[in-house]
């Protein structure tokens, strides 16, 4: 799908544009990072280990602009990251964005290509380290997991109307995508969702929700349901084995995301919050997670303190636990230890995805240049089980906290 | 007598401070122009907010796009023109202002070395609009809108 955009878009807008009248503008931002987290232990927060690493974070973007005409726009964006969660090579440049849009008056605009999954308050600029106060937007809400799924390519309609003293903007989008990160890959084949935002110069409103219909493959689940699928082909099992194994086949389920974030700004003050949900349809083995944040900063001339504190938690229904526990009644202990044995190894996966925690962050920015601003952040866990923490699986439970911190200089060109 | 000299120096060092800070930038009248062709007769603060912020980006009596011009940022007209007409510190510009390029919205207001060079560019062009200190208008300009200073 992506070198399709690129194949269908890049040549189309090259072909449409009148080679006297390329409006081209071109502009940059990028951050420069250096961090660590103070774990030993297996522990992975983003790509931080406890070696001070100066890749995770540090990117790249360039984004091109191009006037077609008065009503016609075409913008691309190449994104080079240290880290990223769809298992790229480091520096490995793609397209994050290729879209045309097409803005017949200032209320309405449709754009098509590959655009940005609208499912947060900072989706649009989620890379854009410079346009937040924080290193990066607060992990609780902002989970790599949901973020996996970060463009669509599809098309968008909005709509926006300019009130007495505020504007409200509603946009739709419909789409399809794929993503993966270490653990899980994403098929969306129908991705659709809206996004409502009111904005009053002081204060911004926005929520959005979203629907994806597609497949999951989580590994840890895969390998379980093909070790189930395996138990059934040697021993020919009783059909509640097949059940099991059919239960970790996420294919065909509908995820719903929803998520509500408020800006507030008081004179020097300014208060920042999101929430997000996510579940998936309640037929069968479901997960759902939830995250929340505050953060409250103030400015200080050139410099920024800033302080957040968030919460996030993924908890997985009990439909498999209950078909184990019917299998054992119909199958009990003792008669097959193969099986006996995976179904402990089930039992203890499946309580191994509930996870949840808390975080703390503190930190500062510094603006000592129109274009560059310095951050030095510190952002604790209460808990190596709260799920920002993707190897959680394999870390023991001894270690109760993990400190990281970050030193960014975040850059506009 | 040590200890009231302190004093003393302490008190000298806070008034100086407070002069100092009233002192650096004498706020200037300010006018925002167009071109006299231009369809526009008057903006109100809250239209002058949408152009300057990007959330206006066609002229209401035309249909044709605002050309937004700037000045430098490291001249005080700027942070005046920013802080107190549109209302927004000059940090919380620069988020907003990266947020908005970043994601596709629209293209930043161009930026011209002095306010010369925003009449001239606004003389040019009847969809351009900008900013300057009404001392230095030239009198072929249309004035829009007016900031008396201090």
């Amino acid at each position: 799908m992506e070198r399709l955009t690129q194949l269908i878009l890049l040549p189309l807008a090259s072909l449409i544009l009148p080679a006297s009248a390329l409006a081209i503008e071109l502009s940059a931002f990028g951050s420069l990072a250096v961090g660590r987290i103070n774990s030993k232990e297996n522990v992975r927060l983003i790509d931080y280990e406890d070696d001070w690493s100066t890749t995770s974070e540090t990117m790249l973007g360039v984004q091109l602009t191009h006037r077609i005409s008065r009503d016609f726009e075409f913008t691309t964006q190449v994104l080079a990251e240290g880290f990223s969660y769809q298992a790229r090579e480091e520096y490995d440049p793609r397209f994050d964005w290729v879209f045309l849009s097409y803005r017949p008056s200032h209320a309405y605009r449709a754009r098509i290509g590959r655009i940005r999954t609208p499912l947060f308050f900072y989706s649009d600029s989620l890379h854009v380290g410079y346009s937040y106060p924080w290193v990066r937007p607060p992990i609780d809400v902002y989970y790599p997991r949901i973020s996996t799924l970060a463009n669509i390519d599809g098309f968008d309609i909005t709509f926006n109307h300019q009130m007495s003293e505020s504007d409200l903007e509603a946009s739709a989008f419909l789409g399809q995508g794929d993503a993966r990160n270490n653990n899980i890959t994403v098929t969306a084949d129908i991705a659709v969702g809206a996004t409502i935002s009111w904005f009053n110069y002081n204060t911004t409103w926005r929520f959005s929700m979203a629907a994806v219909k597609g497949d999951a493959q989580e590994r840890v689940l895969t390998s379980l349901g093909n070790a189930f699928e395996q138990m059934v082909n040697i021993f020919g099992a009783p059909s509640i084995f097949q059940q099991i194994a059919d239960a970790h086949n996420l294919e065909g389920r509908w995820l719903y995301y929803y998520s509500f974030g408020v800006v507030h700004n008081v004179g020097d003050w300014a208060i920042r919050t999101e929430l997000n949900y996510q579940d998936e349809s309640s037929e069968g083995l479901a997960t759902s997670y939830k995250g929340i944040f505050a953060s409250v900063s103030r400015t200080f001339g050139r410099l920024s303190p800033f302080a957040a504190a968030g919460f996030g938690e993924i908890q997985v229904n009990n439909y498999l636990q209950d078909l184990i526990y019917e299998s054992q009644r119909i199958l009990p202990e003792g008669i097959s230890i193969p099986i006996d044995s995976l179904r402990q190894i089930a039992l203890a996966g499946y309580e191994d995805i509930n996870t949840k925690g808390w975080s703390a962050t503190l930190g500062c920015r510094y603006d000592f240049h129109p274009k560059i601003a310095l951050k030095v952040e510190a952002q604790y866990f209460d808990t190596i089980q709260h799920p920002a923490f993707r190897t959680r699986a394999v870390v023991p439970k001894a270690e109760p906290s993990v400190l990281a911190t970050t030193i960014t200089l975040d850059f506009v060109l | 007598m040590s200890v009231l000299i302190k004093k003393g120096i302490v008190k000298s060092i806070f008034i100086s401070a407070i002069l100092l800070k009233f002192s650096t930038y004498s706020q200037a009248d300010i006018a925002v122009i167009v071109h006299p062709d231009s369809p526009i007769e008057t903006l109100s603060d809250l239209e002058l907010k949408r152009i300057f912020l990007g959330r206006l980006g066609r002229w209401p009596n035309a249909k044709e796009d605002i050309e937004v011009i700037d000045i430098l940022s490291d001249n005080p007209l700027y942070e005046q023109f920013y802080t107190e007409i549109i209302n927004f510190k000059i940090n919380k510009l620069k988020r907003y202002r990266a947020a908005f390029l970043f994601s596709g919205k629209g293209a930043l207001p161009k930026v011209l070395t002095d306010q010369s060079a925003v009449i001239k560019a606004i003389l040019d062009d009847p969809y351009k609009i900008g900013y300057v200190e009404t001392e230095n208008l030239q009198g072929n300009e249309r004035v829009v809108f007016t900031w008396p200073g201090s």
